[in-house]
């Protein structure tokens, strides 16, 4: 069905507006921001290295994804994550919010089942991380080996089941979370097995924040929202300075408070 | 007058001629090509100048964060939906028309004259006072058509509702805003000899 046409704005030549509604409607349409101003918040976008480049669609890992861009960018995502939680977190003038805590800080407090060790002959060398690239703390030798994100094949992906199975080679974190973040939108639930997953094998890794807000977002897409609203306060307690905050605020309106009063819930960090 | 609307963005073209750079050049260019207008949409939706540069920034960091879910279609349409939900968020804070310290003298200074800026600034004052009198729904809806001159069919899709509610609102909006800056020019505050009128 076509939509009707819209009508004529009070700001076209045609429009029948007066003088005194035009005016301040004029004004508003020539309230731009001025460079200066852009320049100021452009200088704190992310910079440097950048975010992965986009690479060629990798070999199918849902048949139905929705979207032209998610096979590739996803990777991009997860490096534009990182990237930029080293500027968004640092402290902003007038940001009241307190800053990031001196003590080790392991896996948003959650339960956290022994890791089994990914194969270290298979996955590639650490590389060392510039500061830029980490807004927290983390627990020394707990940083599990990651290669630069999108650079790793997709590892194909089983599509007919929620319950997520042991993966038969080992797989790196990006890849892990990547599948999840291609989950997210058909299978909530398969994308909280997934970050189930990464949390048995990588409980304080590098991609720890992002694996708790994928759960939540999960948690979400499932209906559960006294989970997802539970372990988003804990995340907040845990990382409270974290470039996340925003999305989680943003996912969950009133969480600002509820993280404010730090309570526990007896949810358990995630049950598919 | 020229309203100015950044052009589309094909994304799947942007990152596959960026040279290299991928998401990082495709990121940059839609801040390039949409700050400007995000910050007046900001302005517009009842943020705080004080505020606007910090809440412009916010917009784009969920861009930042969310360009690998991003669906295809119109940017803009993609883009205001991100404002619409940042600028609510926004409002419902505390802290917000918090002051700041002006870090340097701004740009106009040495522009229009003072009776310009201070006839500017109290237009502007008018036309957010009318806004104020709307609810959210009301205001995203006419700030992205009258202002941003969005189509309809966007502007509904970026406010989440269905296209007849969408018209439902502008007319509602344009009704309350007309009384509001008529009521304005009747006790003289009305905006004063416009620059071009058909009137």
């Amino acid at each position: 069905m076509k939509p009707p046409q819209d009508p004529p704005r009070l700001l076209d030549p045609g429009s029948d507006a007066p003088g005194w509604l035009r005016g301040p409607l004029e004004a508003g349409a020539r309230d731009l921001a001025r460079p200066s101003q852009l320049a100021r918040i452009a200088a704190r976008l992310p910079k440097g290295p950048g975010p992965t480049p986009l690479q060629p669609p990798a070999p199918p890992v849902a048949p139905s994804l929705p979207s032209m861009f998610s096979g590739a960018a996803i990777g991009a995502a997860l490096g534009l994550a990182v990237v930029g939680m080293g500027w968004v977190a640092s402290p902003r003038a007038g940001d009241a919010r307190p800053p990031a805590p001196a003590a080790p800080i392991a896996t948003v407090g959650l339960p956290v089942p022994e890791p089994p060790r990914p194969a270290p002959s298979t996955s590639p060398a650490p590389r060392p991380r510039p500061p830029h690239e980490r807004s927290e703390p983390l627990p020394s030798g707990t940083v599990a080996p990651v290669a630069p994100v999108g650079t790793e094949p997709a590892a194909p992906v089983s599509t007919g089941s929620e319950s997520e199975p042991p993966a038969a080679e080992p797989e790196s974190e990006s890849e892990i979370l990547r599948r999840a973040q291609d989950a997210l939108r058909g299978s909530p639930a398969r994308a909280l097995a997934l970050t189930d997953r990464h949390l048995a094998r990588f409980p304080g890794g590098t991609f720890a924040q992002e694996r708790e807000v994928l759960a939540i977002s999960a948690l979400l897409g499932m209906g559960r929202t006294a989970a997802a609203r539970a372990r988003a306060t804990r995340f907040l307690t845990s990382f409270p300075t974290s470039a996340h905050r925003r999305r989680l605020e943003v996912l969950i309106p009133d969480l600002e408070s509820s993280a404010g009063d730090h309570k526990d819930s007896s949810d358990p960090p995630s049950t598919p | 007058m020229t309203l100015d609307a950044a052009p589309p963005i094909d994304l799947a073209r942007a990152s596959d001629d960026g040279g290299g750079t991928g998401g990082a050049a495709v990121f940059e260019r839609i801040f390039q090509e949409h700050a400007p207008y995000v910050w007046r949409a900001l302005r517009r939706l009842g943020v705080a100048e004080a505020d606007a540069d910090d809440v412009c920034q916010d917009v784009f960091i969920v861009v930042h964060r969310k360009l690998g879910t991003f669906l295809g279609g119109s940017v803009r349409t993609w883009l205001y939906g991100i404002c619409l939900r940042v600028a609510s968020e926004h409002r419902r804070r505390p802290y917000r028309h918090r002051e700041e310290v002006v870090e340097a003298v701004p740009d106009e200074a040495v522009g229009p004259s003072q009776e310009e800026e201070l006839e500017r600034r109290r237009t502007l004052a008018l036309l957010d006072a009318a806004l104020d009198q709307l609810d959210d729904d009301k205001r995203a809806v006419f700030v992205l058509f009258e202002l941003e001159q969005m189509a309809m069919v966007d502007v509904a899709e970026a406010a989440g509702c269905p296209l007849q509610t969408a018209y439902s609102r502008l007319y509602a909006a344009r009704k309350i805003v007309e009384a509001s800056l008529d009521r304005a020019r009747k006790v003289g505050l009305g905006a004063a000899s416009p620059r071009r009128s058909n009137a």
